[in-house]
């Protein structure tokens, strides 16, 4: 009789125990030796660094739980950016343009699901053609500049570049919210369901009348159309989309995803943890130049420290592997 | 001590040896933010702030960004100013950082532009006159190749289309070819800036044209790829390009390539840190304007270092491009210059970097 509530109480504590404690752990070296770091300001300003990679990062998640990968999102994040601005410089309303830079997006997913679907390749392989489709055709459409709208006196370029509480910085706010339903949908919904049940086991899945391929195709249009929304936020926030902004987005994306906790095999995942791991490989940059770490150590040290970060997210969940096998004996 | 235990303890002490070993001392702190990483172009720069830092007595603290990533660049500028810097000096590959640097400007924190700018920036930007160093280079092809009769084919390649310097630099070559109307141009492509994808575009681009007369490159790694090509094909083109580091000017010396510019990289480095200290001593932002870092043009015949630098033979160029310490010794007549008015006598408008 005692021990099921004792079993109960240990399943409660989150996922992502291991990764939250690495990410106070390195919060924690760092503003002692630089107390300007714990800075409540400079905090949000990490957090609003997390932005714009974070959101990839989130819908990446889904599809690391159906067992894929999409090496294209920087590249939908660019040209969405790109087909965004290019409509605001035409002289559409820049809210309708945010709306279809979006729906662009989403359009670019549909592209990659389509032929994933279709050709029966798996995401990583059609996404490695379309990584250099998407960069080729936004040099083509912004001509190898910058594009920069002429107008940024519009409502939607206030507010986005506004603070909220004069502190948070909008981007940074329809993040978390983002982050919040994601991790809803994943764990809360019937797609959610779905998508953890073809990553699971896709044959398994099939025979229950889930259809990989329509789950595989949602998933990979809902990252286009989160690429979509991060790149339309991040014209109006930046006021400007290089033609090379995005080139090296994916394997940020894709470490935040795994050291946050989500498995390579799939059937799982953890949004919040993908939150978590953008975090750290931000204050892991951030810390670097606060304790004035030269350049040609500091990719070393990047390195070591995600290490170090991943090392003590097994070592929690080993302990608590652990202290459930004894529960389960007693 | 049980596992899990030993692993935490090992995590923490790691750490705590991370913060305790980290630099601190009372000196002025610049940051300095590179828009790449390995490459012995950038290098030059950052020995040139190394420099200036080392003379003017503050601390160098560089950060450096690989892929020229705009975005990520930025935030380092601002992790720079968060971590209490008194002024950054940044290359800036991209528009879409002008805002965040503004908005640091008008926070007060200097902020000074080298090498690569954005025009809408609100501070002091050190560079080569980007549009007229490209006409330069032009000029000296079409020479070289028998002037206004010059005949045959022209390849240019651009390592990162799209950043405005290098685009402007492409701007300038193409007029100059125009004086020879026999000329035909082909490119900007695309060859890419790590070194060995570098060589293999210039490689594929000569397969696919073996008549071609000329190939010019508009970044670093070029000329050493353009040489090493032409010496495995029997040296058949002409080849010129960008940068004075050690493997151009050996593609030179070897005779495998005819020219390269040098856009001044230690002026490059030493002037941005030079006009941050100034900001920080006069409690004033760095000036909005262009100051000229200089063309250096160095075929195996001559050296011109500009900056009314003493003359130097090709091999002492050679020892220079490789040893920061005798660069310094050989600018100090320049760096004396700055001195007084002098360090913000020679501004001009942002405009006058594309004329």
């Amino acid at each position: 009789m005692t021990a099921l509530p004792e079993r109960r109480r240990t399943r409660r504590l989150p996922e992502e125990l291991g990764v939250i404690v690495a990410l106070l752990v390195m919060m924690t070296v760092i503003g002692v030796a630089r107390p300007r770091f714990l800075n409540p300001l400079n905090l949000l300003t990490i957090l609003g660094h997390t932005t714009f990679l974070g959101m990839l990062a989130v819908g990446m998640v889904f599809l690391l739980a159906i067992r894929e990968i999409d090496l294209s999102v920087g590249w939908i994040f660019n040209f969405s950016a790109v087909f965004t601005a290019l409509l605001m410089v035409a002289g559409v309303p820049p809210w309708v343009c945010a709306v279809a830079g979006v729906g662009f997006g989403a359009l670019l997913g549909l592209v990659n699901g389509a032929l994933a679907v279709v050709l029966r390749l798996p995401a990583i392989i059609v996404t490695l053609g379309t990584f250099s489709m998407f960069q080729g055709l936004s040099l083509v459409v912004n001509n190898g500049r910058a594009v920069v709208p002429a107008d940024q006196g519009s409502s939607f370029f206030t507010a986005i570049s506004a603070k909220l509480f004069g502190v948070l910085p909008v981007p940074a706010a329809v993040f978390l919210v983002l982050a919040v339903v994601m991790h809803l949908v994943l764990h809360r919904s019937r797609f959610g369901y779905r998508v953890q049940a073809v990553g699971s086991n896709p044959e398994a899945a099939e025979l229950a009348g889930i259809s990989n391929a329509a789950v595989r195709l949602q998933t990979l249009v809902l990252m286009g159309a989160i690429c979509g929304l991060s790149g339309a936020m991040y014209v109006g926030f930046r006021g400007a989309i290089d033609p090379n902004e995005g080139s090296d987005f994916v394997l940020v994306v894709v470490a935040a995803v795994i050291i946050g906790g989500t498995p390579l095999s799939g059937g799982s995942g953890t949004v919040i943890g993908a939150v978590i791991g953008t975090l750290i490989i931000q204050i892991i940059s951030s810390g670097l130049i606060f304790f004035g770490i030269d350049a040609t150590w500091s990719t070393f040290v990047t390195g070591a420290v995600i290490v170090l970060a991943v090392s003590l997210d097994q070592a929690v969940k080993y302990q608590r592997a652990r202290r459930a096998r004894r529960q389960a004996k007693h | 001590m049980s596992r899990s235990r030993y692993v935490w303890a090992v995590g923490v002490v790691a750490a705590m040896a991370l913060a305790s070993g980290a630099h601190a001392d009372d000196k002025v702190t610049v940051g300095f933010v590179t828009h790449a990483q390995g490459n012995p172009f950038i290098q030059q720069i950052v020995d040139g702030a190394q420099a200036a830092a080392d003379d003017l007595g503050v601390t160098l603290q560089v950060a450096q960004k690989s892929g020229g990533d705009p975005e990520a660049q930025l935030r380092a500028v601002q992790n720079f100013a968060s971590s209490g810097v008194a002024g950054v000096a940044t290359s800036v590959p991209g528009e879409s950082m002008a805002k965040g640097l503004n908005e640091l400007v008008a926070s007060g924190v200097p902020i000074v532009q080298y090498n690569l700018l954005a025009t809408s920036v609100k501070a002091a930007y050190v560079g080569e006159k980007s549009v007229e160093s490209g006409r330069i280079l032009g000029k000296m092809i079409v020479a070289k190749m028998g002037g206004p009769a010059a005949k045959g084919t022209v390849i240019i390649g651009n390592c990162f289309p799209g950043f405005p310097v290098l685009e402007n630099r492409a701007k300038g070559v193409e007029e100059s070819l125009k004086a020879a109307p026999g000329l035909k141009v082909l490119g900007p492509f695309d060859v890419k800036v790590s070194a060995v994808e570098n060589y293999n575009r210039w490689e594929q681009l000569y397969a696919a044209n073996p008549d071609a007369a000329a190939m010019i490159g508009l970044c670093a790694p070029d000329v050493a790829s353009l040489g090493k090509l032409n010496a495995a094909n029997g040296d058949k083109f002409l080849a010129g390009g960008y940068d004075m580091t050690e493997e151009n000017l050996a593609a030179i010396k070897g005779g495998h390539a005819y020219v390269t510019l040098g856009q001044s990289a230690f002026v490059q480095g030493y002037l941005p840190v030079a006009l941050l200290v100034n900001a920080i001593k006069t409690k004033q932002p760095t000036p909005v304007g262009f100051f000229n870092s200089g063309t250096q043009i160095v075929t195996a015949d001559s050296v011109d270092m500009g900056n009314g630098l003493p003359k130097i033979t090709f091999d002492e160029a050679q020892k220079l491009a490789a040893d920061p310490k005798a660069t310094a010794a050989y600018y100090k007549v320049w760096t004396k210059t700055l001195a007084g008015d002098g360090l913000t006598a020679n501004i001009k408008p942002i405009a006058a970097e594309s004329e």
